[in-house]
């Protein structure tokens, strides 16, 4: 980790002084080289400690001023997405089972063509752990667990587990946080509690990527992700209380239960999410048909 | 395929509770029952004990927000009590977007998110028997041994994987492929807006005078 964080400071060094301010060139270059860390052009030998040096200290400022000011456009929330997604799947690995993944990503492709980003190239999977959770990464990467994958009944609990998610990327939840996290590192530069070096800034900005999902949002962005699952759920022809159903059968887990430790850290718990959900919904739903359950299509885990 | 499923198969309460449906008869008898069982009220009565079947009908739930209890399953028909946030209510079946709920000596429907099933208490001294009734289902594997957790450690600790990228790509799914698969699931696209956030309407709404 903190040989690579070397390797970007180095590359940090280059683009800033080349494109000081640009700040979409800058991220471009420097998911770049993070991703391909064995590129032969790096300029610094990656065994030597990198001492902080005044023309390393200048870019940083310059950073600073273009990270306050910074607009994604969706090549670099792929990008950033692509980082986080890689990094969480280093943790927990996709299950190898190709039927699995296929159907996830049939589904899940469906309820996201529902909304308003359906040309986002949507990635599904169902990755390797025990644990209860759901993840989504900037622009549309969506991993739920095996264990998760395994509590639920029937496709349409799918479609609204992957409906919250979805709702989060077409939102920009974690992006938003990124930069969120990158103006107050900024503000704290500017009011003295100054950053030692670069690495530290880097590491605010994307910091080691799957550390984003562990830190989790606000509960305003859960409830709104829940809003939006629900309705996704129901244009794609799903039964709309499908992800209500999910979320109770999750709060009748343990609270102290390993399986929910991250996911109760990060989210509100399942009867606040409930309780919101029903606030919201009212009499919205009376007129709606009833939609599917898609039980007997449920792609059973071996 | 796209028949109408039943999502009451999901949340549906035990089958002793089922058969009360559209039976209410039954239904009060047996809470008059538990009401006898009650050994203040039956010594007050002075009425035998009897030993308890059921001794309540249904899955306990919870109000989760102010509801009317209709006669029927359906928004048009007549309320038959009104049911505030936080009362206790047994649930006894489910229907489209509707509960059946039994509280406060009614019996009727609200809708499906107005009320939360809570599971059902450790089964105390023979009363709520017909809980341990319950099917077990047998696709369901436990594990019990090598649990793989996903902790913030572990997501610190990550490290970019880039043959897993490979593999995730590989199994996209383009529109045209999940559209196809939408319609061969006849699965029926539908208009619905984004649902507002209740917060902010009851912000702006105290804010009139």
């Amino acid at each position: 980790m903190k040989r690579s964080l070397h390797w970007i400071v180095a590359a940090l060094c280059g683009i800033g002084l080349a494109q000081a301010g640009d700040f979409d060139n800058f991220l471009k270059g420097l998911i770049k080289q993070k991703l391909q860390p064995a590129a032969p052009t790096q300029p610094a030998a990656p065994t030597q400690p990198v001492a902080p040096t005044i023309a390393q200290q200048k870019p940083a400022d310059q950073l600073l001023k273009a990270l306050l000011s910074g607009r994604t456009s969706q090549e670099e929330e792929l990008r950033i997405g692509q980082q986080i997604a890689g990094n969480l799947l280093g943790a927990a690995p996709l299950v190898r089972d190709d039927g699995l993944q296929r159907y996830v990503n049939r589904v899940g492709r469906w309820v996201a063509l529902q909304s308003e980003r359906p040309d986002l190239p949507w990635r599904f999977g169902v990755i390797e752990s025990d644990d209860l959770n759901a993840f989504a990464a900037p622009g549309g990467y969506i991993f739920l667990t095996r264990g998760l994958y395994r509590k639920l009944n029937n496709e349409a609990e799918l479609a609204g587990v992957l409906g919250h998610e979805i709702g989060h990327v077409i939102r920009k939840h974690h992006l938003k946080l990124l930069q969120k996290s990158q103006a107050i590192a900024a503000l704290g530069s500017f009011f003295g509690a100054k950053l030692k070096n670069e690495n530290e800034i880097v590491q605010n900005l994307i910091g080691n990527g799957a550390e984003i999902v562990a830190r989790g949002l606000d509960k305003d962005a859960e409830f709104e992700a829940d809003r939006i699952g629900l309705v996704l759920g129901a244009r794609a022809g799903y039964d709309a209380y499908a992800l209500p159903a999910v979320l109770a059968e999750i709060g009748h887990v343990a609270k102290n239960d390993k399986s929910v430790s991250l996911l109760f850290k990060t989210h509100p718990l399942p009867e606040d999410r409930l309780g919101q959900l029903s606030e919201a919904v009212g009499d919205k739903l009376d007129g709606l048909a009833e939609g599917q359950s898609g039980v007997g299509r449920f792609y059973r885990l071996r | 395929m796209s028949a109408p499923e039943n999502p009451a198969s999901r949340r549906s309460p035990p089958e002793g509770a089922k058969k009360h449906l559209g039976r209410p008869g039954v239904f009060l008898e047996r809470v008059w029952i538990f009401a006898l069982l009650l050994p203040g009220l039956a010594l007050a009565m002075g009425t035998p004990v009897q030993k308890p079947v059921a001794a309540v009908p249904g899955n306990p739930g919870v109000m989760l927000r102010d509801d009317a209890m209709k006669a029927a399953p359906s928004a048009a028909a007549d309320n038959v009590a009104k049911l505030g946030r936080g009362a206790k209510v047994r649930v006894l079946a489910s229907q489209g977007g509707w509960t059946q709920v039994y509280a406060a000596g009614s019996t009727g429907w609200v809708r499906i998110l107005s009320v939360k099933a809570e599971i059902a208490a450790t089964p105390d001294l023979g009363a709520l028997v017909e809980v341990g009734n319950r099917p077990s289902a047998p696709g369901k594997v436990v594990a019990v041994a090598g649990t793989r957790g996903l902790d913030e450690v572990e997501l610190k600790a990550a490290q970019f994987n880039p043959e897993e990228l490979v593999f995730l790509d590989a199994h996209a799914a383009s529109q045209a492929d999940a559209e196809q698969f939408a319609q061969l699931a006849g699965l029926i696209r539908r208009d619905l807006p984004y649902l507002p956030n209740p917060e902010s309407r009851t912000t702006s709404m105290s804010n009139q005078p």
